[in-house]
């Protein structure tokens, strides 16, 4: 019986651009434009889509990290934009985050021990020794050691920050973590490392993830479900088998078409769908679906109505007029 | 992962159909190249002892990791690091030693004969001046045509690697582009004087994968254009199973692996490309079989490990006072396919 | 499932003493050595003003009755000024003046332009640009005339003259913390801190400002030196401390009536604001390169 921790509810965020003389709103950048998704207790949501999709910026709403423009995100069931301060504090132990950059993501005047007791000691108010026990393990579930604790982020090396990294998202006990591209400024040998402590944490300890990223082969390998974003909007939304082995959406088919699979017999016979144009902006993003400009199957329909994420009959939600 | 496509969809031709069969004349011919930073905190061995051909009309890739040295070596052919050192080997172009060349045939060979294309077109490229004008400002250097010339084809270039409305785009500055074109566009700068070689170092790396499709295909199809030779630096080991020829693998600066495309992946020879392989995940296959990293990290290029630079991550290194005192040289596997392995992969490799 | 334990890192970070920033600073700072000079000359300084009694022979009101506005001799270093008190005791305890001045200024300017630059660029909006327009204005008012002003109020001191020059100076302190905050916001350590439900003060005194220290110490040091200068150019206009205190500056002042008889009593003052406002110079220019974590020569 599975029980939801996340919700997002037709999340929408606008980015205002400011110009002239008196710093007037002239434009606005429509990043996410009505999303929705939800988490179960343990499972693992992966977030993918190329830059610009806002799949970031969805991630920093679903921490309340950003105000969003209108909808709401729910977790455990209470409105992070209702919920109270205290509740707020309580509710940040829970859901956390994994960020990107190794390098920008710890604070680099303070040692590894300072930066995982601090929560220790604000949130639980812990003593010394207490938080010093907590620490050594910690660090040793990431696969680091406790001599570590005194040492700098930039003594260690990139995989090894983002080791340090998940064990600050660890370190409250957190039901949910939000990862935004945990993996890709690590090398390819480093990051199966990280990937299989991420799916041993989740194992063990239950822990829900979005996993937001745009490498599509990380995703496969961890993601129990998927949902895929074009321009501030999900186009399809399905489990693992579903989405990479029959995409119904064209651009989840594009997506899937153009990742170079390291298998040379594979590559030089696959069939490889090369979409025209580029990614639109989104400052003003075509009406109606925002794909169609790139849309080999694109029709006058296509732009008058927006195509909604629902279920078309191929057993999971698909936002396309037309879809396989 | 299903290779059914949808009706309808605008298909790449097969990559099969366009492989080039690398049996074109020797262009470069790097051999036992070495070459070393001096710095305040001693001896970065940044290149060990690489060597290789690259023929006309090949694709020739070189994979490796952060700090394999890979770029490295590429900037060493073209002459672009001034405080690097070469202490032993050759540069063979066209059967020249391009270590012997002064400064001004060195700048000659650079943009005419050998193009390089960066990986972040955004830094690569000048923000000031428009994109017409520095596409075109290669004609005008190498080739010393007129302005009027130059930018006629800077403009003909720019339409030949895909970009729409070349003309209006030549007006405008690099800013405007988006990461896809402004790669494009560095394309058509390499290749504006018909170079014998291209280098692309990461070319795609930086872009979006779709877009990544899109300029790969610029590429193979230019190279075919011009009919020269490509040599691809990449981490990637997806780009260069569709794309590349022959290949080489470098690890903390050597090489260690060299042979063709099925070769490496099929057969592979080196722990490293092994583990390499192994840590990749998949887009198809059997998804819940778990990755399998290489243990500990990169060694520093200043004190690298006694022996075989890999044997404290290799999983394989089981003979004491072997792979830990004695340094590898490159063997033959059979039929060209060299690997820096004390054993052969029959022995190594787990029955 | 045995691989997955591989997943154990093998290697320790490479160094194995925990290196600090500052002593790689330390290390950078060292191999400058106009900057090596300057920092000897202004611990010259401090334990001048800090020994002063033990230095000079004379106190400032000593006078050598009969012997005014003579040049240096055996018994007077410097010489005599024109009451006959021996220059060099004088300068001596100046430098005790001055220290205290430009200390005492610039620390005030750093703690109050630290607490307005961190909340200028750390919350923003309204409370940024009321502060920036606060700023702007008050830099449009040049400072002699406000010494003028807080010198009639509250007397003419080396108490004005802190007071003055630590309530001009964190302007520019403000200035560059605000940058620095602006652009250390952006950063994800700081989103992760916000993730941990950390308020805000904490996050900005605790988390961002230990990163926003380089340009903060090197405008600092650089200003100490600058306040004495502006003590010193105070002192001359006469709002400064007034006689018989011995601030350098006044020196000066008094000094220049009588150059064409008595030069060395406008020179050995001068030499001494000069010298140490140079050494300040040396040391902050110094502490830009080492602190600068691009310049390293790696």
């Amino acid at each position: 019986m599975s029980t939801e921790v996340l919700r997002a509810n037709d999340l929408v965020k606008h980015f205002p651009i400011k110009g002239g003389v008196f710093g007037r709103t002239v434009a606005e950048v429509s990043a996410v434009a009505g999303v929705n998704l939800h988490v179960d207790e343990g499972e693992t949501l992966g977030l993918v889509g190329e830059s610009g999709c806002g799949k970031s910026t969805t991630g920093r709403l679903l921490l309340h990290l950003l105000k969003p423009t209108s909808g709401t995100v729910d977790f455990e069931g209470t409105d992070l934009d209702a919920a109270s301060k205290s509740e707020m504090l309580e509710i940040r132990q829970r859901l956390q985050i994994v960020f990107q950059d190794p390098y920008a993501s710890l604070n680099p005047r303070r040692t590894v021990g300072e930066t995982l007791s601090e929560p220790l000691k604000l949130h639980l108010g812990l003593g010394k020794a207490e938080i010093k026990t907590r620490i050594r393990d910690l660090l040793q579930t990431v696969g680091l050691s406790p001599e570590h604790t005194n040492r700098y982020p930039h003594e260690f090396s990139g995989g090894q920050r983002q080791r340090v990294g998940i064990a600050r998202a660890l370190v409250l006990d957190p039901r949910v973590i939000i990862l935004d591209e945990p993996v890709s400024a690590l090398d390819v040998s480093i990051q199966a490392g990280v990937v299989n402590l991420l799916k041993k944490l989740q194992d063990e300890m239950g822990i829900a993830y979005v996993f937001i990223a745009h490498d599509l082969s990380v995703v496969r390998h961890i993601s129990d479900r998927v949902a895929v974003m074009y321009l501030g909007r999900i186009v399809e939304e399905g489990d693992r088998e579903a989405i990479y082995d029959k995409p119904s959406h064209p651009y989840t088919q594009a997506l899937i078409s153009a990742v170079p699979v390291a298998d040379p017999r594979r590559e030089r016979t696959r069939q490889r769908i090369v979409l025209e144009g580029d990614v639109a902006s989104p400052v003003d993003p075509p009406s109606g679906c925002r794909f169609r400009t790139r849309c080999w199957k694109a029709t006058e329909l296509c732009a008058d109505e927006t195509p909604e994420l629902i279920d078309r009959g191929r057993g999971h939600p698909v936002a396309c007029h037309f879809p396989d | 992962m299903t290779d059914q496509v949808s009706p309808g969809a605008p298909v790449a031709p097969k990559l099969a159909s366009r492989h080039g069969s690398g049996s074109g004349e020797v262009l470069l011919s790097v051999r036992n190249l070495e070459a070393v930073f001096e710095t305040g905190d001693g001896i970065v061995h940044a290149v060990d002892g690489i060597t290789f051909d690259v023929h006309r009309g090949e694709i020739f890739a070189i994979v490796g990791e952060s700090g394999s040295g890979k770029s490295v070596s590429a900037m060493t052919v073209m002459g672009l690091l001034p405080t690097i050192k070469v202490r032993s080997g050759e540069i063979l172009w066209k059967g020249e030693n391009l270590l012997d060349f002064d400064e001004n045939r060195m700048r000659r060979i650079r943009g005419g004969e050998i193009a390089m294309i960066f990986q972040d077109p955004l830094t690569a490229l000048n923000p000031v001046h428009t994109v017409g004008r520095q596409v075109a400002e290669m004609a005008r250097i190498h080739d010393g045509l007129s302005k009027k010339d130059a930018m006629k084809r800077a403009i003909e270039t720019l339409d030949l690697v895909g970009i729409p409305e070349p003309a209006k785009r030549a007006a405008m500055h690099p800013h405007e582009f988006s990461g896809g074109m402004r790669q494009r566009a560095m394309i058509a700068m390499a290749i504006m004087c018909k170079p014998d070689l291209l280098i692309a170092d990461e070319p795609t790396t930086a872009l979006d994968v779709t877009v990544q499709a899109q300029v790969l295909e610029v590429l193979v199809d230019i190279k075919d254009e011009i009919d020269s030779g490509i040599v691809l630096i990449t981490h990637d080991l997806g780009v260069v199973a569709g794309l590349a020829d022959q290949m080489m693998v470098m690890y903390a600066g050597n090489q260690v692996e060299f042979g063709t495309v099925d070769e490496i992946f099929y057969e592979t020879a080196h722990p490293y490309t092994e583990g390499l392989l192994n840590s990749i995940p998949d887009l198809v296959g059997d998804h819940s079989k778990p990755l399998i990293p290489i243990k500990g990290s990169p060694p520093s290029l200043i004190n690298r490990p006694s022996g075989c630079a890999f044997h404290p991550r290799c999983s394989y290194a089981r003979v004491p006072g072997v792979c830990s005192e004695q340094e590898p040289k490159l063997r033959d596997e059979g039929q060209g396919h060299m690997s820096a392995c004390h054993f052969t992969s029959v022995d190594w490799k787990p029955q | 499932m045995s691989n997955l334990d591989t997943e154990v890192v093998v290697n320790s970070p490479e160094s194995t003493v925990a290196t600090s920033l500052w002593a790689d600073a330390w290390k950078q700072f060292k191999r400058n050595k106009l900057a090596l000079v300057g920092l000897g000359f202004i611990v010259f300084v401090l334990l001048t003003a800090v020994f002063a009694d033990l230095i000079a022979p004379y106190s400032i009101t000593d006078r050598d009755v009969g012997r005014s506005r003579e040049g240096p001799s055996g018994d007077h270093w410097f010489g005599t000024d024109i009451i006959g008190r021996d220059l060099f005791s004088r300068v001596v305890y100046g430098a005790r003046v001055s220290m205290k001045i430009g200390l005492a200024a610039t620390s005030i300017a750093l703690v109050v332009g630290v607490i307005f630059g961190a909340l200028a660029g750390y919350i923003g909006k309204f409370v940024e640009s009321a502060i920036m327009r606060f700023i702007d204005v008050f830099l449009a008012i040049p400072y002699i005339i406000l010494a003028i002003a807080i010198a009639t109020v509250f007397g003419k001191s080396e108490n004005s003259v802190i007071i003055v020059l630590g309530f001009t100076g964190w302007l520019g302190v403000a200035r560059i913390v605000r940058a620095s905050f602006l652009q250390l916001k952006k950063q994800e350590f700081v989103e992760a801190a916000q993730a941990l439900g950390f308020g805000r003060v904490r996050i900005m005194f605790r988390h961002i400002l230990p990163n926003a220290l380089q340009p903060i110490i090197v405008y600092g040091t650089i200003a100490i030196g600058s306040t004495i200068l502006s003590e010193a150019a105070l002192s001359f206009l006469g709002v400064g401390p007034q006689d018989p205190t011995p601030a350098w500056g006044l020196m000066v002042s008094q000094g220049r009536s009588d150059l064409a008889n008595a030069p060395h009593l406008l020179f050995f003052p001068g030499l001494a604001i000069a010298l140490t406002v140079t050494a300040f110079v040396f040391v902050g220019d110094g502490l830009r390169d080492a602190l600068d974590p691009k310049l390293k020569d790696r």
